[in-house]
C-alpha cells in the first residue's frame, strides 16, 4: 500500500480542521455570535498555519538540503501547492459565511455601514475622529523598491497609497499606513436607534479622509493589506550562552522575517498588488484576495463585547468540583483523598488555591511549577511571588520557547526572578510542555509531597475555555516522581527512574507502543481488546502504524482527536476498526485521556503530549496513571460521553474530511452540554447536602 | 507544631556524587524522601591514571553545589550531612589535596570508608527489611551491592554475620575494559565481562557454605531498576522476589540495545545506563554460580545505611557488636579454637573492662577491641604451638572481620599479640607504628587479656566472681572453691603487663 492511500499529509488535515470550524460557523442552528466567534477562530487558525507550517515548508524550499518527503510523499513543493489550492477556497468560504452571518446581525442592529449610507451627521462625527484619533498617532512609510524597506509589524493592518508621481520612469509612489497598533479596527458610529451597533473599520475611515494627509497629491488608488512573516525561527540554543539574551532576538528577528503572505481585498489594483508582492517578496499562491474585510479577528471585539447576549448562547460557567472545598483545608483533603478536576465544568480554582494556600502555609518548604504559557495578570504568579516572600524556596520552570508566547514569558520570567524566585528557562532543545506543580510540606509526620498534574496550561483565563483535567494528589509515589521530574529538568540530578509516570522525549512513546501491542496481544489471544483515547492531533507515523496494526488484530480502537490527524480511520484492510470522532463545541477541547483495556483491569493515564512525534520526542511531556477507581471511573465517563457525541462530534473519514453532521441523530449526545450539565447536577446536590448550622468565627 | 529536620548523606562513588535525603519517623524507622545523582567520573581518573584530573575535581565541586539547592530547600545543615567516598577517591594518589578543595570550595569534610565501614553500612541497610524475612534467619543469605568500582558482600548464616567482604571489581571497572575490545552487549563483550569477574565470583563461592542453600539479596539502584521494570505495580515493597528466568530475559532484552536507547528507552542517565549490563551480568554469574530459581532486591543502598547509623545514634549497637562477635567466632573456629574456651576468656574480659572502666578511662571502642582480641587470640596455635601469639597477629592482621576497620584490625592483632610472651616493646615493629594513644589502649587491653586467659585455664567455664580494688591490689573473686596453687605461677607471668600499666598487683581469692 502506497503511503498517500495509508496515511493523510499533516499540513491538509489542519485545513481540514480548519473547514471544521468553518462549518460551525456557517451552522445555523448556532448563535450568530457565536457563528461569528467561530468564523474569527478559523482566521486566527490559519493565521498560526501560514506563519507556522507555511514558514516551516518556505524554509525547507528554500533550501536545497531539506526536500525530503512527508509521510504521504509530497515533498515540501508540492504541499505548499496543495495548500495553497486548499486555502484560498476556505478562505472564499468564509466571506461567504461572513456575509451570511452579517445578514443576520444586521437585522438585530449590528451593521457594518458602507460609505455610501453615512448621513451628514455620521461624516461629520466621522472627520473629527480622523482628526483627533487617527491623524496623530498615523506615520505613512515610504515603500520603494530601490531602498530599504521598512520593516512593517507582523499581522498588523496597513493601508497602501498609491501616489501619482510626475517622473515618467517611475509613475507611482507607494506609502504604507499603519492602522492597527494605537488604533480600534472596528469603529462605532454613535447610536441612531436603541441598541444598535453600527460600525466602520478604520481603514474606510482611513481612506475617506486619505487626502488631509497627502494634500496637494493624487492618490491614485488605496487599500488595506497585512503581512504575514515567517513565524518558524528557532534559536540555536547550543550556542546560546543567555536563553532570554537569545530570545529576544528571535523575536526582533520575527519583526523582519521573510513574508509568507500577503492578504489584499479583492478589489485591490492589479499593478499595486504586484508592487506589493515583489517588495515583499511574496508569490501569488499565497497573495489572498478578500472578498470582504481583511483579516476576521477584527470581529472578536463584537463577540466578547457582551452587549448582545441575546445574539450568543447562555455561557456556561464553571462549577465547585463536589470532591473539593475551597474553604477547607486543601492539604488535608488531598492527602484524604486524590481529585480529578474537570475543567471547565469544574472550576479551575482549586488549582488556583492550591497554589495560593502553599504560599502563605508555614509548614510549606518548597513550591515548584513548570509554566508554559499563563495569563497576563495571573493569580498562580502572583501567589508565585507571595510564597518567595515569605521565604519559601520557589522554582518556576517557564518555558521562553513557548511559540506566539515568547514576550509575555519572558516579561513575567523577569518579575519572577525579580522576586527571587529561582527560574529555570526550560531545558536546551526541549520545550517544556509538561504541566506540574509540586509542593512540599514539612507536617508532623515527615515530608508530604502533594502534585498536581494536569493537561492544561497554568492559566486562569483559558482554563474557563479549554476542557482539561487535573489531578491532584498526595500519592507518596506520584509526589517522589515530581520531585524526580523537578530535580532532573532543573538540572540539579541526572535522570533517575520515575516510579509511575512516563516523559518524554524518553518513554512515553516506548509505553504507548507496549500498551497498543499488549491490546494486540489480547485480541490475537481472543480476549476483548479496547484502546479509547482524547487528545488534539495524531501525526506520529510509528503510532499510527501500531494503531493500524493492532486494528488489524483486531482491537476495537476509539479516537477523539480534536485536530490534525494522519491515520486514514476505517479504510478496509488498514484500519477497519478505528472510529475517530473530532468534536467542536463551545469549549477547546484539550484534555489528553488514554484507557487500555487491559483484559477487564483498565489502565488510565492524562497527559500532556499529543501524539505528535514533537510533543514525543522533542518536548519534555508527562503522561500520568491514574489509579484511583473513582478518577478512573470519571475519565472513563470523560471519554465515553466524548466519543458518543452526536451533535457536536464529527466522524473522520478514510480520506481526510469529516462526514456531514447528522440532522436528526436517533440518540441526541452532546458531550459538552452533557458534562456542564452534571457539573450543575454535582454542585447543586453538593450545596443540598449542606450542614445549615451557624459556624461562628473562633478566634 | 515542631516539624523534624530532616538529614544528608552525600557520597562521592566511582561513576556519579550521589545525595540521599531522609527523615527520622522514629522507632529507628527511616524514610529517604530524595534521592540525587550527579553523573562524575572519578573512577575513570583514579583507576586509569592513579590521580583525580582538575577538570574532575571541578565536576566534583559543581555538583555539590548544586546538591546545596536541594539541601537548602529543606533547611539541611552541614552538620546535619555526612559525607563519605568509597574506592574512586581511596585509590587516588592526590585524594588529600582532593579533599581539601571540596572542603574549601563547599565546606564539607569527606570521611573516605574503609571496608570495615563499608560492610558495616551495608549490613545496617538491609538489617530492618531482612530480619522481618522468615528465610533470613532460617537460611544463608548473601547481600551484594555492585558499585562502580568495588563489589561490597556479606554473608550470613542463619542470620548471623559469618563474613563479609569487599572486591576491588566493580560495573565501571568491567564495563571499561570490555567495552576497550568489544561492542557494548555484543556476546563477545558479555564473554569479556564473564572473564573479568570470574575471580570475584570464585572468591565469593569459597566464602560460602556450599552445603546449604544460600539466598541472594542484591541490593543498588540497578537491580531495583530490574525489579520496578518486572513488576511496577510493586513500587512500596521494600524487598522484592525475582525470578532468575525474568531476570535473564532482562539482561538478555538490555544486551540488544546501545547505551543510548537504554538510556533512552529507561529515563537513565548514559553514565547509569552504560553501568546497567555489567552490573546485572555480576548479579548473574553469581546467580548461575550457585544455580538459584530467584533471588531478592532490596530497597537499600550505602548511603541508606549510613542514615540508618545517623538516627540510630550509635555505631556500635549490641545487634551489631552480636554480629560483629558472630563473624570473628566463625573465624576462629575456622582456625580450630575451642570456642567454649575463648567463649569463656571473652565473658571474663567483658566483666573485668566494666568493672575498671569505673577507675580508669577507656575509649568506648575498647570493649569490641578486647572482645575480638579473646575470640581471636588462639587462632596463631592453628599453625604451630611456638610463637603462636605472633601467628594470631598475623591471621588477623591478613582477615576480612566484618564491621571492623583497618585501624582497629591491627589493634586486635596487637591485643592478641601481646596475650602471652613479651610485653609491648619499642622492638616491636607493628607496636612502634602506633600513635602514643594506641599505645596506651593495646597494652592496657592486652594486660587484661593476659588475665583473663588465666582466670578461664583455671575455672574452665565461665563462674560466678566479682572484682574489688584494696589498697593497691586487685582481687579476682570466685565464689566457688577452686585449686589456685595450680595457676599461681602463670598468674604471676600474666600479671607483669597488668601491674605495669595500672599499677595493681593481681590476686586471685577463692571462697575456700
Amino acid at each position: 500500500m502506497k503511503n498517500k492511500d495509508k496515511y493523510i499529509n499533516r499540513e491538509l488535515s489542519w485545513l481540514q480542521f480548519d473547514r471544521r470550524v468553518l462549518d460551525e460557523a456557517s451552522n445555523i442552528t448556532n448563535f450568530p455570535l457565536d457563528r461569528l466567534l467561530f468564523l474569527t477562530i478559523t482566521a486566527s487558525n490559519l493565521d498560526e498555519f501560514i506563519m507556522v507550517r507555511v514558514g516551516g515548508l518556505k524554509l525547507l524550499v528554500n533550501s536545497n538540503e531539506y526536500q525530503v518527503p512527508d509521510i504521504v510523499d509530497m515533498t515540501p513543493k508540492q504541499q505548499l501547492e496543495a495548500i495553497s489550492k486548499e486555502y484560498k477556497k476556505i478562505n472564499q468560504d468564509q466571506y461567504k459565511t461572513l456575509k451570511n452571518i452579517q445578514a443576520e446581525l444586521n437585522n438585530s442592529g449590528i451593521v457594518n455601514v458602507s460609505i455610501k449610507d453615512l448621513s451628514p451627521k455620521d461624516l461629520n462625527w466621522l472627520a473629527n475622529y480622523f482628526d483627533t484619533r487617527i491623524m496623530p498617532v498615523i506615520t505613512p512609510m515610504k515603500l520603494d523598491l530601490n531602498t530599504k524597506v521598512p520593516a512593517l509589524e507582523n499581522l498588523s493592518m496597513y493601508e497602501l497609497v498609491v501616489i501619482k508621481n510626475d517622473d515618467p520612469q517611475k509613475p507611482f509612489l507607494y506609502a504604507a499606513i499603519p492602522l492597527q497598533r494605537m488604533l480600534q479596527r472596528m469603529v462605532r458610529l454613535p447610536s441612531v436607534s436603541e441598541n444598535d451597533f453600527r460600525y466602520l473599520f478604520v481603514e474606510d475611515i482611513a481612506k475617506l479622509f486619505m487626502e488631509q494627509l497627502f494634500q496637494g497629491k493624487t492618490i491614485v488608488e488605496t487599500f488595506p493589506f497585512r503581512l504575514t512573516r515567517n513565524g518558524d525561527i528557532a534559536i540555536e540554543e547550543e550556542f546560546s550562552e543567555n536563553l532570554a539574551a537569545a530570545m529576544q532576538s528571535v523575536l526582533n528577528g520575527r519583526l523582519s522575517s521573510d513574508c509568507v503572505r500577503i492578504e489584499v481585498p479583492e478589489d485591490a489594483g492589479k499593478e499595486s498588488v504586484k508592487f506589493l508582492q515583489n517588495i515583499f517578496n511574496v508569490d501569488e499562491a499565497f497573495t489572498i484576495r478578500t472578498p470582504g474585510p481583511v483579516d476576521l479577528t477584527a470581529f472578536k471585539r463584537l463577540c466578547f463585547s457582551g452587549e448582545y447576549p441575546k445574539l450568543a448562547a447562555k455561557p456556561w460557567m464553571p462549577h465547585p468540583s463536589p470532591d473539593i472545598v475551597l474553604t477547607k483545608s486543601i492539604f488535608k483533603q488531598i492527602k484524604d483523598h486524590s481529585v480529578l478536576l474537570f475543567h471547565p465544568y469544574e472550576s479551575f480554582d482549586p488549582v488556583v488555591k492550591f497554589v495560593q494556600k502553599a504560599a502563605e502555609d508555614p509548614d510549606v518548604l518548597a513550591i515548584k511549577q513548570v509554566l508554559y504559557r499563563t495569563s497576563t495578570d495571573s493569580p498562580i504568579l502572583r501567589a508565585l511571588i507571595t510564597a518567595a516572600e515569605n521565604k519559601k524556596y520557589v522554582t518556576a520552570v517557564v518555558e521562553i520557547k513557548a511559540r506566539f508566547d515568547e514576550a509575555n514569558n519572558l516579561h513575567w520570567a523577569k518579575k519572577l526572578e525579580d522576586a527571587g524566585i529561582q527560574v529555570i528557562y526550560g531545558v536546551k532543545g526541549l520545550k517544556t510542555h509538561s504541566k506540574i506543580c509540586l509542593v512540599v510540606r514539612n507536617e508532623s509526620s515527615g515530608i508530604v509531597r502533594y502534585v498536581h498534574y494536569g493537561t492544561g496550561n497554568y492559566n486562569d483565563a483559558t482554563a474557563k475555555i479549554y476542557s482539561d483535567v487535573g489531578y491532584l494528589t498526595a500519592d507518596p509515589e506520584l509526589g517522589m516522581d515530581a520531585a524526580r521530574f523537578f530535580n532532573a529538568v532543573t538540572g540539579l540530578s541526572d535522570p533517575i527512574p520515575y516510579n509511575k509516570i512516563y516523559q518524554s522525549p524518553y518513554s512515553i512513546k516506548e509505553k504507548l507502543l507496549e500498551l497498543i501491542a499488549s491490546e494486540a496481544e489480547r485480541a490475537k489471544d481472543g480476549q476483548e481488546a479496547l484502546i479509547m483515547a482524547k487528545f488534539n492531533s495524531l501525526v506520529d507515523k510509528e503510532i499510527i502504524d501500531a494503531l493500524y496494526a493492532a486494528s488489524k488484530d483486531g482491537v476495537k480502537i476509539r479516537l477523539n482527536v480534536r485536530g490534525i490527524c494522519c491515520l486514514r480511520p476505517g479504510e478496509k484492510n488498514l484500519s477497519e476498526n478505528i472510529k475517530v470522532i473530532s468534536i467542536l463545541d463551545r469549549f477547546l477541547e484539550h484534555a489528553r485521556i488514554l484507557y487500555f483495556h487491559q483484559g477487564g483491569d483498565p489502565l488510565l493515564f492524562i497527559s500532556s503530549a499529543d501524539w505528535m512525534e514533537r510533543n514525543l520526542e522533542k518536548r519534555i511531556e508527562l503522561l500520568i496513571p491514574i489509579e484511583e477507581e473513582k478518577a478512573k471511573e470519571k475519565l472513563i465517563q470523560i471519554l465515553m460521553t466524548s466519543l458518543s457525541d452526536t451533535m457536536r462530534g464529527r466522524m473522520i473519514k478514510s480520506d481526510g474530511t469529516y462526514d456531514s453532521p447528522k440532522k436528526n441523530p436517533k440518540i441526541k449526545i452532546r458531550s459538552q452540554e452533557v458534562f456542564y450539565k452534571m457539573a450543575v447536577a454535582q454542585s447543586k446536590r453538593k450545596k443540598k447536602n449542606k450542614r445549615t448550622r451557624f459556624e461562628p468565627h473562633k478566634k | 507544631m515542631k516539624r523534624n529536620i530532616p538529614f544528608a548523606v552525600i557520597e562521592f562513588g566511582s561513576t556519579a556524587i550521589r545525595l540521599a535525603i531522609a527523615e527520622n519517623q522514629g522507632r529507628g524507622e527511616l524514610r529517604i524522601i530524595e534521592n540525587l545523582q550527579q553523573a562524575v567520573l572519578v573512577g575513570r581518573d583514579s583507576f586509569h591514571t592513579d590521580f583525580i584530573s582538575e577538570e574532575t575535581t571541578t565536576e566534583c565541586i559543581k555538583a555539590v553545589r548544586n546538591f546545596f539547592e536541594t539541601l537548602k530547600e529543606y533547611g539541611i545543615l552541614k552538620k546535619n550531612i555526612t559525607v563519605v567516598a568509597t574506592t574512586a577517591i581511596k585509590t587516588a594518589s592526590n585524594r588529600e589535596q582532593f579533599m581539601d578543595r571540596i572542603y574549601i570550595s563547599t565546606g564539607l569534610l569527606i570521611n573516605i570508608l574503609d571496608d570495615a565501614d563499608i560492610c558495616r553500612f551495608s549490613y545496617r541497610a538491609v538489617k530492618p527489611v531482612l530480619e522481618k524475612e522468615v528465610f533470613f534467619k532460617k537460611e544463608n543469605t548473601i547481600t551484594l551491592e555492585v558499585g562502580g568500582g568495588s563489589t561490597d558482600c556479606v554473608y550470613f548464616e542463619n542470620g548471623r554475620v559469618t563474613s563479609s567482604h569487599v572486591y576491588e571489581q566493580g560495573s565501571y571497572r568491567v564495563n571499561s575494559k570490555a567495552k576497550a575490545t568489544e561492542k557494548y552487549g555484543s556476546e563477545e563483550y558479555q564473554e569479556v565481562v564473564q572473564n573479568l569477574i570470574g575471580p570475584t565470583i570464585n572468591k565469593i563461592k569459597s566464602i560460602v557454605d556450599l552445603t546449604h542453600k544460600a539466598n541472594l539479596v542484591a541490593l543498588g539502584s540497578e537491580m531495583r531498576f530490574v525489579a520496578h521494570l518486572l513488576n511496577p505495580k510493586q513500587t512500596n515493597t521494600s524487598i522484592v522476589k525475582v525470578t532468575t528466568s525474568e531476570f535473564i530475559s532482562v539482561v538478555k532484552e538490555l544486551a540488544k540495545n546501545s547505551v543510548d536507547k537504554i538510556a533512552k528507552k529507561y529515563s537513565l542517565s548514559y553514565e547509569n545506563a552504560e553501568s546497567l549490563l555489567p552490573t546485572l551480568m555480576i548479579y548473574l554469574e553469581l546467580i548461575n554460580t550457585f544455580k538459584m530459581k530467584y533471588f531478592f532486591v532490596l530497597e537499600g543502598s550505602l548511603r541508606s545505611g549510613i542514615l540508618q547509623e545517623v538516627i540510630s545514634t550509635k555505631s556500635w549497637t549490641n545487634e551489631f557488636k552480636r554480629q560483629v562477635y558472630n563473624s570473628a567466632m566463625v573465624l576462629s573456629k575456622k582456625y580450630g579454637v575451642n570456642s567454649r574456651f575463648v567463649s569463656t576468656v571473652s565473658k571474663y574480659s567483658y566483666s573485668m573492662l566494666a568493672f575498671l572502666s569505673k577507675h580508669f578511662e577507656f575509649f568506648e571502642e575498647d570493649e569490641i577491641l578486647l572482645n575480638m582480641a579473646a575470640i581471636l587470640h588462639g587462632t596463631g596455635q592453628f599453625i604451630s604451638m611456638t610463637q603462636d601469639h605472633k601467628h594470631a597477629m598475623y591471621i588477623i592482621e591478613n582477615s576480612d572481620l566484618f564491621g571492623i576497620s583497618s585501624k582497629n584490625k591491627t589493634l586486635i592483632a596487637l591485643i592478641a599479640r601481646y596475650y602471652c610472651g613479651a610485653l609491648p616493646s619499642s622492638m616491636h615493629e607493628e607496636f612502634v607504628l602506633l600513635d602514643r594513644i594506641n599505645k596506651i589502649r593495646v597494652s592496657k587491653l592486652a594486660a587484661i587479656l593476659r588475665i583473663t586467659r588465666v582466670m578461664s585455664l583455671l575455672t574452665n567455664s565461665y563462674q560466678k566472681h566479682s572484682y574489688k580494688i584494696k589498697e593497691d591490689v586487685f582481687q579476682i573473686i570466685f565464689e566457688k572453691s577452686l585449686d589456685i596453687a595450680m595457676i599461681q605461677s602463670k598468674l604471676i607471668n600474666a600479671s607483669s603487663l597488668f601491674s605495669n600499666i595500672y599499677g595493681l598487683k593481681v590476686t586471685i581469692i577463692a571462697k575456700n
